[in-house]
């Protein structure tokens, strides 16, 4: 697909370039200091055990963390010039888990003269269950 | 400060803050792997680092950690208008935008508009964030 002096290697239903990551507690513990989020759900066994998920849960932004990370590597010049993504954490990711991060091209849409690439994007537990799943606008030829 | 006294409409104490070189780093180690370790150049940071950050400090204000509520973080928006390099001083106003009560949970809507030193707009983000009841929570206080 060629837009003016722009040419895009993906179309409406093609897959975008994703990647498995292991969401260890380490790496948990790792975030937890990185971001300043120190929820105890997050870190805490004793009180993660007497929540709703009876256990320790990774950071629903650590996933989105991924996401962003894999529009940087399929958009690498438009990444940061007005995308937009929105996402709904429907399942928690469980430390020691390896999660799938990925996406596909849906379509292409106009908003306010600009043109975007409307993509589906999530990130999958082991069982496929889907730990996040959303959309993503990449901007096409950006100013 | 707590969410259930707070209206619709609040908004909190601008927050400024600089993301280092280090910080940086550290945070691009804890979402990488050496073989995406050149997704972001140096003088980049994460596209979520400083939402990230912001969020964190939002749920310390209003007592999250400290009263160790249950939270649930339901959803996530954010647009992008440019990167942040480390040492940049970034400014984060956030609005409370909805505050509901939903079979005894809160369900909290914010919105954080980032920019730089000169008031250029950086990014913008919406979080949803629900609040578990507190007789629920047996190790709540």
């Amino acid at each position: 697909m060629t837009h003016s002096d722009q040419t895009y290697t993906l179309n409406p239903g093609e897959q975008l370039s994703g990647f498995t990551r292991l969401i260890s507690q380490e790496r948990i513990n790792a975030y937890a200091d990185a971001s300043g989020d120190h929820n105890p759900i997050h870190l805490d066994d004793g009180f993660a055990r007497q929540t709703r998920f009876g256990q320790r849960i990774a950071h629903g932004m650590l996933s989105l963390a991924f996401v962003w990370e894999m529009l940087a590597i399929n958009f690498p010049d438009t990444w940061h010039k007005g995308t937009n993504v929105k996402v709904r954490f429907t399942a928690p990711v469980l430390p020691g888990e390896k999660v799938e991060v990925g996406g596909s091209v849906e379509n292409i849409r106009t908003t306010n003269n600009q043109q975007f690439l409307q993509c589906k994007i999530f990130v999958n537990r082991p069982d496929k269950t889907p730990a996040l799943s959303g959309t993503a606008l990449i901007p096409i030829n950006p100013l | 400060m707590k969410i259930d006294q707070l209206q619709a409409g609040h908004q909190f104490a601008p927050h400024q803050f600089v993301i280092t070189d280090v910080e940086s780093e550290a945070y691009k180690s804890a979402t990488g792997d050496d073989a995406n370790s050149q997704s972001f150049q140096s003088d980049t940071t994460h596209p979520l680092h400083a939402d990230a950050v912001m969020l964190s400090r939002l749920i310390d204000e209003l007592g999250i950690i400290e009263d160790r509520i249950e939270t649930i973080h339901a959803g996530q928006q954010m647009t992008i208008h440019k990167t942040i390099s480390p040492g940049q001083t970034v400014t984060a106003i956030t609005t409370l935008k909805s505050n509901t009560l939903r079979r005894g949970s809160i369900w909290a809507n914010f919105e954080t508009t980032y920019s730089d030193d000169h008031g250029n707009p950086i990014a913008e983000s919406t979080s949803t964030i629900i609040l578990m009841p507190e007789e629920n929570n047996e190790t709540s206080k």
